[in-house]
């Protein structure tokens, strides 16, 4: 995987993947729901992911490594090769 | 006008990439490819990087037919830049060396589905409005 070399974004990867550890577990109580997830768990759910970032920001604040996403919806796209590594 | 450079080049738009904080907000204006087979928005990471802006999920991001891998996902707004315009909030993935001579990235769909956008490739003319809000 190519990424920038940046400590937060490391940080926000660790919690990504425990985010997608608890996907099973997370999809019976939580699906198409936007959630705050960090340290390995949900903070908090609801119906916009605007809503949700905010919610983070407020409550953790910008540096912490919190991740917002949409429980059983994985961002996942395909982009025209104009541009390749 | 003719835009000779529109023509040759394609569709490229300066465009405004903002943070979503509202007291301490950040933009920088960049070029970006309008690409409309594309799903979503991706510019070179060293972009938001510079910004401030910070990683809040990962996705999945394929290349054409090449398999797809995970790269970081960035909140901001997008705008269009010298027009009046409106900011649409976007996650945009952030590739590492993702930039050529021409442009820093590309404006996908996820941008898009908020406008209504024409490429007049004769003329080498871009025409975007913007719906009525509902």
């Amino acid at each position: 995987m190519k990424r920038a070399a940046n400590g937060h974004g490391k940080r926000v990867l660790r919690e990504y993947r425990r985010f997608e550890a608890a996907l099973p577990k997370l999809l019976r109580r939580y699906r198409d729901r936007w959630v705050v997830f960090l340290d390995g768990e949900v903070k908090a759910d609801y119906a916009e992911e605007y809503e949700a970032y905010l919610a983070g920001v407020k409550k953790f604040g910008n540096e912490s490594p919190f991740v917002v996403a949409q429980v059983g919806r994985p961002v996942t796209a395909t982009i025209g090769p104009a541009l390749r590594l | 006008m003719e835009n000779l450079a529109l023509r040759e080049n394609g569709p490229i738009l300066d465009m405004i990439i903002a943070s979503r904080d509202e007291e301490n907000r950040v933009e920088r204006r960049y070029p970006l490819l309008f690409d409309t087979g594309s799903g979503a928005s991706a510019v070179d990471e060293s972009l938001l990087l510079d910004m401030g802006l910070v990683a809040r999920n990962y996705g999945e991001l394929g290349f054409g037919r090449e398999k797809k891998k995970t790269y970081p996902l960035y909140a901001a707004q997008l705008s269009i830049a010298d027009v009046p315009s409106r900011f649409f909030r976007v996650f945009i993935f952030g590739i590492p060396g993702y930039s050529s001579d021409l442009y820093r990235g590309i404006v996908g769909r996820d941008f898009l589905q908020h406008v209504k956008f024409s490429y007049d490739g004769v003329n080498g003319d871009v025409s975007v409005t913007y719906p009525r809000r509902r």
